[in-house]
């Protein structure tokens, strides 16, 4: 078995993430060191208002970081330009306002704008990376339809194929699970588990789907109070770091089943 | 699909040309067809009556309509874009309102510039300008509100409010200031497309050319942030410098549009939608000049019916573009059930 983690794509070293205001700093997390290989699928999990829709943004460059650095490629995050940013890292969001006026196709194709020229003509090559995406989803029967006639489920895999089709080694994720059913969920993170296994690209996501994530990913950040934890699922679960996630009062993890249950 | 394309702008063009023909070619005086094309082509006609009808007042109205509402439309396009809210436009978030109100300033405050006013040029200068800076203020009061609010309700509601507020001010204004200027102020919110002279149309095409220019400019951006504004920046976009820039081709056009021509409503609402409606597309390439080409034809269709043909009578620009434009917006809401941008 070959060894990623001799080559981190993505790298935090002391970070500390949160909010910058006039006069204060609000820290969300801090303490965060972790070390992503290429081609690896990974889970940011965490309680709600632990930090990783914020993580998400500080890894972005939405937000700067508050203290600490993280290296894309061995490069700090600082040093590169949005425009180089966008061949590098591509993301998939929820409760964004799209318009849905546009066509599968037009949006998976807007995916192509770091590459194209100054009106966005498609060029041959890019036609190629737009059907290709399409075929990685499974979605080329598609194309055609208009936003706003897609099911939930469908409108994921189509801002899936959009980050495909920019063609990053990077793609972040907040919450690609929300508002799907429980197959659907499994259906998307089998889909992203097969993408980091045949394209190379490195998938970190953001979610609450944890007995998923825990069954798929290779690798799992867990946010906690005293700051993350990353390493493997089977890792996580021997050393019982699960049961630090939650309030231990109404779920605790059961490691025979490893998934959460409602204590009796 | 690029052939249908193509075939959606030849209609889109011959339905203008006709209608742009139609508009000139009627009026409070009655004009034979035939005479019209032959002015219109630079030939002779024995009524020189007609001849400098036809170009010194019906021709430059013609051409008031189309930059009117090519521009209007066009900047409908932009704020709908640019908020992804499908109910902007020039009027609904305040940006008439914003030029009324520097006219306003102008035509009434100005007391202090009558010197200057004295020259005509300048005069023509200045209104177009106190109208631009009075759309840029309210557009960005509106869009520091939304960057706060990002609510696409809310962001209405308060161009709405600054509607009020700028008419307040207006009425404030009118208050104070005398009868001369006053009408002089009453006649110019009418709104009209005729009585520009050729300068003027100069003047104002000048400003349609640079909004227009600036747009096309845009254009990439534009289509990445139908995505929503993260989307776009994760695709590269410099989303302050992008929103920068068509806020100022929104405020020359719309701004300009309305120092000339007074406020005129709906337009930039409604055209952007019917475009929709035909077009299959939502990449701004192709729905720019298709909102320019329609919105030519609608204005230049509202002013042929405005000069209500065979009579001496013109019912303000502003009213006939409401009696169309409301209907046509409810038409959608209803059909659609929900205005999509």
């Amino acid at each position: 078995m070959k060894n990623t983690s001799e080559k981190p794509v993505l790298k935090a070293e002391k970070l500390s993430i949160g909010y910058r205001g006039k006069n204060r700093e609000t820290c969300i997390a801090s303490n965060l060191d972790f070390s992503i290989g290429e081609g690896q699928l990974v889970a940011i999990i965490g309680i709600n208002g632990s930090g990783k829709s914020t993580l998400l943004k500080t890894l972005t460059k939405e937000l700067s970081p508050l203290k600490g650095s993280i290296l894309i490629n061995g490069i700090s995050l600082e040093n590169y330009s949005t425009k180089i940013l966008a061949e590098l890292v591509s993301v998939v969001l929820t409760n964004q306002t799209i318009s849905k006026n546009l066509s599968v196709f037009e949006l998976v194709a807007l995916g192509r704008q770091p590459y194209t020229n100054w009106w966005g003509n498609l060029s041959k090559a890019d036609h190629h990376a737009v059907n290709q995406a399409f075929q990685q989803v499974e979605l080329t029967d598609l194309a055609l339809k208009k936003c706003n006639e897609l099911s939930d489920g469908q409108l994921q895999k189509v801002l899936i194929a959009r980050a495909l089709a920019q063609d990053t080694s990077l793609i972040f994720m907040d919450e690609p699970t929300t508002h799907l059913d429980l197959y659907h969920k499994a259906y998307v993170l089998q889909l992203l588990k097969k993408l980091t296994q045949e394209t190379k690209k490195t998938i970190l996501f953001a979610s609450h789907e944890i007995n998923l994530a825990l069954q798929l990913c290779d690798k799992i950040i867990l946010m906690n109070n005293s700051g993350a934890v990353c390493s493997s699922p089977e890792a996580l679960i021997q050393k019982g770091k699960l049961n630090s996630l939650f309030p231990l009062d109404i779920i605790e993890f059961d490691e025979a089943s490893k998934s959460f249950r409602v204590k009796r | 699909m690029n052939a249908k394309l193509w075939k959606y702008f030849l209609v889109g063009i011959i339905l203008f040309l006709g209608i742009l023909l139609l508009n000139i070619s009627l009026g409070s005086v009655k004009i034979p067809f035939s005479e019209t094309l032959t002015t219109l082509i630079g030939g002779d006609i024995p009524h020189e009556s007609w001849k400098y009808i036809i170009l010194e007042f019906r021709l430059p109205k013609a051409l008031t309509a189309i930059l009117a509402g090519s521009g209007l439309a066009l900047s409908g396009l932009l704020m709908q874009t640019l908020f992804r809210n499908p109910l902007a436009g020039p009027y609904v978030l305040g940006l008439s309102s914003g030029a009324s109100l520097g006219v306003a300033f102008l035509l009434m405050g100005g007391v202090w510039l009558g010197s200057f006013l004295g020259d005509d040029l300048f005069s023509k200068w200045a209104l177009i300008i106190a109208a631009s800076l009075g759309s840029l203020l309210v557009l960005f009061a509106v869009l520091a509100a939304s960057v706060r609010l990002r609510d696409t309700m809310a962001i209405l509601i308060v161009g709405l409010m600054f509607a009020s507020l700028t008419g307040a001010v207006v009425n404030v204004l009118s208050y104070f200031s005398p009868a001369a200027n006053l009408q002089r102020y009453v006649f110019w919110s009418f709104g009209s497309l005729g009585n520009l002279s050729w300068e003027e149309v100069g003047l104002l095409a000048l400003f349609w050319v640079v909004g227009i220019f600036i747009a096309i400019f845009c254009v990439k951006n534009l289509n990445a942030l139908l995505l929503g504004e993260r989307y776009a920046k994760s695709l590269g976009v410099p989303i302050k410098t992008n929103r920068i820039w068509v806020i100022i081709a929104t405020s020359l056009l719309a701004g300009s549009i309305t120092a000339f021509a007074g406020p005129i409503a709906f337009v930039g609402l409604a055209v952007p939608h019917l475009v929709r409606q035909v077009v299959p597309t939502n990449n701004h390439l192709v729905l720019v000049p298709a909102v320019l080409l329609a919105g030519s034809i609608l204005m230049l269709f509202c002013d042929t019916v405005a000069q209500l043909p065979g009579s001496a009578y013109v019912i303000p620009i502003n009213a006939i573009t409401s009696i169309f434009g409301a209907p046509i917006v409810i038409w959608l809401l209803i059909r659609k059930k929900k205005l999509i941008f």
